[in-house]
């Protein structure tokens, strides 16, 4: 083979690479009135099913969802109709949506217009498996039987979850086990688990709530490097935020109201739990703990509220609760609430 | 004199806003006959309200109200009945003119009732529950939000009834309802009896019944979503209600008029009746209705899927000419 045929073939190869990225990102619609094709998509000829448009989309694209109720459409408890998502049952992510690309994935209208709905017959309603750089913003996911939105599996880029509502999953509102991923805005209502589940290294959680799960708000756990920030835990029946075998720094959050304790550090690792708000928890139990340390060394504790200004104590404040070895580092303490605003979700 | 004047209603407005305060509550707070001032907060709502003078404030933090241990009864230590729940059998009884929020919104301040006991009742005239980015989430009521007969002029804004066993918000009463959300519940999302009701910027969404019910009611509709309830997702009886700018979908139907008449304008009406498979846009027993002007899934106006049509068995509408592109239709977004 020449040089010159050498390099032509080279040039190909590369504008083979690059021509996606050449012809410009697309946007593909979809909506309730859509109709799937391998070619549906454009603003005039939406699909009906998000799973088509993946389909049907490139890397850097952005599917943009209509409002409306994805996933078993007419609700019979299967997958298999016209309408329907094809639910992704045989394959690993046994989910209702997949996203496996580095695209975009949102709805138009924001979370309380979009569901996607699993019907407690499907593993997880919506996962980002083995995608690098992925978005998914803007949706309800409900019914999920393990979890509401799974992001797993190795990635180069992080992937990031935005603005969604986990509602009324059997299992976990979120679970994290990609790397690196950045999880913002999101809130976890009324799921049988826990509302954010961690299991990663480098996750990044901010402005996100938790209430009323049937397990704990937040949960670390086997986690390296991940910190929550900017976030409330109120009302679960749990404890609002659960550091085991894992290495977590919590700041700027506030957990409240939850059935067990307000913070719980066990096992192995390394927690901070720092500027925060801590007060009404342990209700369940009448344990009145803020923070629970059983790590068995000191933890960082240092600039939190506690109900009262002069620090952990009895009711109206909560109380620390310390292991063996486990004190806690707490001054200062913070003699007034820190507040936390989140962002409305639409 | 023109300086009498002023210095009178200079005093006015002094004493006037002397008048009303703010008692807060919240979860370090300590239920008291004075608590209410911000180093001193209330530790239930209910008694918050019971310090309130008409005019007040109750301003509550984040955190959980009501049954707390999530036992069924609402007599534990802090829990919302301190002063007993009387007749009103609710977690929280708004029964004076005083305006109750929260400080950080539905997102986080929790209402919980307890599967006998309805969430709040508004019992006032002139009362408000809640403020744009100031609501409040009631879980577990047998109903979320009650106003009964003969209650005028109140205000309930920027709250969510999720999961209560019959209707997320009942009224009997002339209400204003702006950026509520129902979700979820046994019952209907929004049900109006015999009521003068305006709703705007509210989402019903996946309740068991219709989305927003009105009977015999004198109501308006603006800017609000239906979106897979398990009826209709508008649906008005005997009523003069009046519905523009709405969106229902993916409902079991999506707007019904029984012996009511008032038009339905500039709306979107799509993905209706496919769990039943009838494609139900739209339906009446009325007959000569006329409501162009709405879109109804496809630019050809109303049809076979994926638009939708007139639902089997209804009385003749004129649907045409129809709007050939959707109407979008995004509520407030509340925190």
């Amino acid at each position: 083979m020449s040089q010159e045929s050498l390099v032509r073939i080279t040039l190909i190869a590369l504008w083979l690479c690059l021509a996606p990225s050449l012809a410009g990102a697309k946007t593909l619609n979809v909506a309730m009135h859509g109709a799937d094709s391998v070619t549906c998509g454009a603003s005039n000829a939406p699909c009906r099913t998000i799973g088509r448009a993946i389909a049907n989309a490139l890397t850097g694209d952005t599917v943009l969802v209509g409002p409306g109720y994805y996933g078993d459409a007419n609700q019979d408890g299967d997958f298999a109709d016209s309408q329907d998502e094809p639910a992704l049952l045989e394959q690993a992510c046994e989910c209702v949506v997949e996203i496996d690309k580095r695209i975009t994935v949102r709805s138009r209208d924001g979370a309380s217009a979009t569901v996607i709905d699993a019907r407690g017959v499907v593993r997880r309603t919506v996962a980002i498996h083995f995608a690098s750089g992925a978005t998914f913003q803007g949706f309800t996911v409900r019914g999920g039987m393990q979890s509401g939105v799974l992001v797993g599996g190795d990635t180069m880029k992080p992937n990031r979850v935005i603005g969604n509502v986990a509602d009324k999953n059997l299992g976990h509102g979120f679970e994290i086990y990609a790397d690196d991923t950045f999880v913002g805005g999101n809130r976890a209502f009324d799921n049988g688990g826990s509302g954010f589940v961690i299991e990663s290294e480098g996750a990044r959680l901010v402005g996100n709530a938790a209430s009323g799960n049937g397990e704990s708000g937040f949960v670390a756990v086997g986690a390296v490097d991940a910190r929550i920030s900017k976030s409330v835990a109120s009302g679960n029946l749990g404890t609002g935020f659960s550091v085991v075998n894992a290495d977590a720094e919590l700041d700027s959050v506030v957990t409240v109201g939850n059935g067990l304790d307000g913070v719980y550090f066990a096992g192995t690792g390394d927690g901070r739990v720092t500027r925060s708000t801590i007060m009404g928890n342990g209700h369940a139990v009448s344990s009145n703990c803020g923070v629970n340390n059983q790590m068995g060394h000191e933890i960082v504790a240092v600039g939190n509220y506690w109900g009262r200004p002069n620090g952990p104590g009895p009711d109206p404040a909560d109380d620390q609760c310390l292991g063996d070895g486990s004190p806690l580092d707490l001054d200062p303490v913070k003699r007034t609430e820190n507040k936390v605003t989140l962002s409305a979700v639409k | 004199m023109k300086l009498t004047l002023f210095a009178a209603l200079a005093a006015l407005c002094v004493s006037h806003s002397v008048a009303a305060r703010t008692l807060n509550v919240a979860m370090n707070g300590e239920d008291g006959p004075d608590c209410g001032d911000t180093r001193e907060p209330c530790r239930t709502i209910t008694v918050a309200i019971a310090n309130a003078d008409g005019g007040d404030t109750v301003e509550v933090g984040p955190g959980l109200y009501g049954d707390l241990n999530r036992d069924g009864d609402m007599n534990d230590v802090y829990e919302e009945g301190a002063l007993g729940l009387g007749a009103c059998v609710c977690a929280v009884d708004v029964n004076k003119r005083v305006t109750v929020r929260s400080r950080d919104g539905a997102d986080v301040t929790i209402i919980e009732a307890g599967p006998a006991t309805r969430g709040v009742r508004i019992n006032a005239n002139g009362a408000t529950l809640g403020a744009t980015h100031g609501g409040f989430t009631i879980t577990g009521a047998t109903a979320g939000v009650w106003t009964p007969a003969g209650i005028e002029d109140v205000r309930v804004v920027g709250n969510t009834v999720r999961g209560a066993t019959s209707d997320g918000f009942f009224t009997e009463g002339g209400v204003r309802y702006e950026a509520n959300r129902a979700i979820r519940n046994g019952g209907m999302g929004f049900n109006s009896n015999l009521a003068e009701v305006t709703v705007q910027d509210c989402i019903a969404q996946s309740n068991a019944a219709s989305g927003f019910y009105f009977s015999q009611s004198d109501s308006r509709v603006r800017k609000s979503l239906a979106l897979a309830n398990g009826s209709f997702g508008f649906f008005t009886l005997q009523g003069a209600d009046d519905f523009s700018g709405i969106a229902s979908l993916a409902n079991q139907g999506g707007v019904y008029y029984d012996e009511s008449s008032d038009p339905l304008r500039g709306s979107s009406v799509f993905g209706n009746g496919i769990a039943n498979a009838s494609n139900c846009g739209i339906g009446t027993n009325v007959s000569g209705l006329s409501m162009p002007g709405n879109f109804w899934g496809a630019a050809t106006g109303p049809g076979a899927e994926p638009a939708d049509a007139q639902c089997p068995g209804s009385a003749d509408i004129a649907l045409t000419p129809a709007r050939k592109t959707e109407v979008k239709v995004v509520p407030k977004a509340t925190r």
